[in-house]
């Protein structure tokens, strides 16, 4: 497993393509900010972080997992490897590590975004955001398992990137959606999957409830039931899937 | 020691592989050969623990399974194309795998790859591809290694080199499987042949046993033809005349040579035809499809 680990990350920081995500994080949190309202709420949510960072996240894991078979290097990976989960976990790891190097570069910039413009950075603003970024950490699992497995079934990384960009956009609309259109069976449809993208809202604003209905408790332990499904689907995906 | 022993392979249900069992020692380069689509390949992923299958494959005893790839740690491996990270530099794809930057040097110079080792290996041609994947197979002195066409896209310079290092392994006693559709290549490096047909393997000789007992043909120079022709026919033996000589079966050569000589006529010249492994193959196939007609 350790060996896994150190060969993914190697491979990870040795493409371009992570540079450039913490690179476009900052420019679309630079757009954000000057087109928002650069208030209090903006600056819990990290002027709009935690979607940026689930949108890089897809187009980059999607990538990270494809590359091993369009350049066949997954051969060697699986029968150097001792078992195919190392592979699979560790790959997750990183991928998770980076989403939390994410956040802490969305962070920064929000801190010094709030230095510069000389605005008060409060306790509360603090707690704010360190409860943002535990949002986003449990978004990210959400986010990773669920493209690794969407790029183990589908194969086709572009696919896999417009899934992730419609559940960025447009997940909690449909959620919305199903929930009003079969209110009668709320108690059910609550705990669909696009619901759980409440949690990068809700845990550091309470008035996300009345969308979500699920409470703060109850929406943690969807986000992480959900990815443990993923990564037991994906896994098992990846394991069958030919090479 | 890597043993096989009735190895089946499945693909989505289909059987692809029947009951191949073969033997490789210590030493010995065995060189897996049959038309297109016949399960080369697939055998290669399957001794990889790749595949799902039926039967047993170990490497000095220890079993490998789908799940369990443990005795792969000293197997090195290049199958269908090099598995290369473009992104790498030649280097950085050698150290992923490296166990000690000594046998990592030493890799590097044995195939001659100190010109482009340092270059992002987007850039390589497919024979410093090619180099890169055999340098990756042949890493941490591997005891079984597994090359499937490994001398695509090398020029006649690295085609003698990598030949070399295959032979140089070998009287290390390190095993190798290579597949090659190149079988005059082949035919200077392996000391077994396993031809495969639809999956299964219609021979598996020795290449001393195959040059010996492929002869099916002979040549004779007699002189007196007319005479001897006369005594071959009256004595049902076929033959027919190529350039000079008498060519007639090896099962007939003992008793023409019994007739002429009690005849009084000697033999000018007698020996059997030469073929190469192309011929070799190509006939044995034949002889194989011929079988299977009349069955």
């Amino acid at each position: 497993m350790r060996n896994n680990l150190y060969q993914e990350t190697k491979k990870f920081w040795y493409q371009k393509k992570p540079l450039w995500g913490i690179l476009t994080l900052f420019i679309l949190m630079y757009y954000s900010l000057i087109t928002g309202h650069h208030n209090k709420m903006d600056i819990i949510q990290l002027f709009g972080a935690s979607q940026w960072i689930s949108i890089i996240l897809v187009t980059i894991s999607s990538d990270f997992l494809s590359m091993e078979y369009r350049d066949n290097t997954i051969i060697t990976m699986l029968y150097k490897s001792s078992n195919q989960f190392n592979i699979y976990f560790s790959k997750i790891i990183t991928l998770v590590l980076y989403s939390v190097l994410l956040s802490l570069c969305g962070i920064v910039f929000t801190i010094l975004e709030t230095i510069f413009s000389h605005q008060l950075l409060t306790i509360n603003i603090l707690r704010a955001l360190i409860c943002n970024m535990i949002e986003i950490f449990l978004y990210t699992i959400f986010i990773v398992t669920l493209s690794l497995l969407l790029i183990s079934l589908v194969k086709i990384d572009a696919i896999v990137i417009l899934i992730g960009l419609m559940l960025g956009f447009l997940g909690a609309t449909f959620s919305n959606i199903f929930t009003s259109l079969f209110h009668t069976w709320d108690r059910v449809i609550r705990w669909n999957p696009l619901n759980m993208i409440y949690i990068i809202n809700q845990l550091s604003d309470s008035k996300y409830f009345k969308y979500s209905l699920l409470n703060n408790m109850q929406l943690v332990l969807g986000t992480i039931g959900y990815a443990m499904i993923f990564l037991v689907i994906g896994y098992w995906t990846f394991k069958n899937r030919r090479v | 020691m890597l043993s096989v022993k009735d190895v089946t392979t499945f693909i989505q249900g289909k059987k692809i592989i029947h009951d191949i069992s073969l033997d490789i020692k210590p030493g010995e380069i065995v060189g897996l050969i049959g038309p297109n689509g016949t399960g080369k390949t697939t055998f290669m992923k399957t001794v990889l623990g790749l595949t799902k299958f039926t039967g047993s494959i170990s490497i000095d005893k220890q079993r490998i399974t789908e799940n369990n790839h443990q005795a792969l740690k000293k197997v090195g491996a290049l199958i269908e194309h090099p598995a290369i990270y473009p992104f790498l530099t030649g280097r950085q794809n050698l150290l992923l795998y490296s166990e000690s930057n000594k046998d990592l040097e030493e890799i590097i110079s044995t195939l001659k790859m100190e010109n482009f080792i340092d270059k992002k290996s987007k850039n390589y041609s497919l024979g410093m591809k090619q180099k890169l994947g055999i340098g990756i197979a042949l890493l941490n002195n591997p005891e079984l290694v597994i090359l499937d066409e490994p001398m695509n896209g090398l020029d006649i310079e690295s085609t003698i080199m990598i030949r070399d290092v295959i032979r140089k392994y070998a009287n290390q006693g390190c095993m190798f499987l290579i597949s090659s559709h190149i079988l005059g290549e082949l035919q200077k490096v392996m000391t077994q042949v396993v031809l495969l047909r639809s999956g299964k393997v219609i021979l598996n000789r020795s290449m001393d046993l195959l040059n010996q007992d492929s002869s099916k043909k002979y040549y004779v120079q007699v002189d007196k033809k007319n005479l001897i022709e006369n005594l071959l026919s009256r004595n049902n033996i076929d033959y027919q005349w190529v350039d000079n000589c008498l060519e007639i079966d090896s099962q007939d050569v003992k008793l023409m040579q019994d007739l002429i000589f009690q005849n009084g006529f000697y033999l000018n010249r007698l020996e059997p035809e030469k073929l190469n492994l192309e011929e070799k193959v190509i006939r044995i196939l034949s002889d194989k499809e011929g079988s299977n007609n009349e069955e």
